[in-house]
């Protein structure tokens, strides 16, 4: 019942593999979770330049006495493009009659971030 | 006497390659262990950071609205500073920004990677508006993108007589 030295050995080695592979593993794990934290931490930040960049425009216009649907869309392309690069990636879908535009901004996964009615006094 | 025989561990000792080779592993180890740790540590103060500066946001763009919509036009715009007629202003230096609105002075805090610029923009048949735009900085060997917000604050109309 002795154990010889090369199967000691090998069941040393074993677990160094296991060790070194259960590392790896969890080592993977954490990388994963930063990166999926980082990129949350992005898309937050774009979800706040969007909502700014509608806020904007509501502003604008707010001092526009008169304005039509492609004014609208005019200043809201307008604050979309300063806004930063990443509220680039939304996506704006107009809907409604020219006097009473609804503006829905989309997500780059087709999701809705906001609505917003937003009445054009001619 | 057989308590005092060295054990076949202490009789063999390790040879210089396992010695070179456990080195290298723990030189990996620990490399790989302060990549995380630093990486980990970066990442929550910039997440601190970017939180703190979107938590300021909504009182400072109602600061900035209150300051800018009681009033016509600016006497003076720089990226540092908003001067009205009326001694009200607006003004950033270094991580703080100041509104001064009739005789009254709010200060807000920004994060230290964060900064703040004013200017005056126009839109295609538009009045003239102003912009405050609130920045991070990138530091030095820092892989994280920068990122800006634009806080626009339209002027009160000019009655018509």
């Amino acid at each position: 019942m002795t154990t010889s030295s090369f199967s000691r050995q090998s069941f040393l080695m074993t677990e160094i593999v296991m060790a070194l592979a259960l590392l790896m593993l969890l080592s993977a794990c954490f990388i994963v979770s930063l990166n999926s934290l980082r990129r949350w931490g992005y898309d937050a930040v774009a979800d706040r330049q969007a909502l700014a960049a509608v806020d904007n425009t509501l502003e604008r216009l707010a001092v526009m006495r008169h304005y039509d649907a492609a004014a609208v869309r005019r200043v809201f392309d307008d604050e979309l493009i300063r806004s930063g690069t990443e509220a680039v990636s939304f996506q704006p879908r107009w809907k409604g009659s020219d006097a009473h535009l609804i503006l829905t901004l989309l997500r780059a996964n087709g999701k809705t971030l906001i609505e917003v009615p937003v009445p054009c006094p001619r | 006497m057989s308590a005092l025989k060295p054990t076949a561990f202490y009789r063999r000792g390790f040879t210089l390659v396992e010695m070179l080779v456990a080195m290298a592993i723990l030189g990996m180890l620990t490399n790989a262990a302060l990549h995380f740790y630093y990486d980990g540590s970066r990442f929550a103060r910039l997440s601190a950071e970017r939180a703190q500066l979107l938590r300021v946001v909504p009182s400072v763009q109602t600061a900035w609205r209150q300051l800018v919509h009681a009033r016509t036009a600016a006497l003076r715009v720089t990226s540092k500073q908003v001067d009205f007629a009326d001694r009200s202003s607006a003004r950033v230096d270094r991580n703080r920004l100041f509104f001064t609105n009739a005789g009254h002075t709010r200060s807000f805090a920004l994060p230290r990677n964060a900064t703040a610029e004013f200017a005056q923009e126009t839109g295609s048949g538009e009045a003239p508006f102003l912009v405050l735009r609130l920045n991070t900085v990138k530091a030095p060997g820092q892989p994280e993108k920068t990122w800006s917000l634009r806080l626009v604050a339209a002027f009160k109309p000019e009655e018509k007589p």
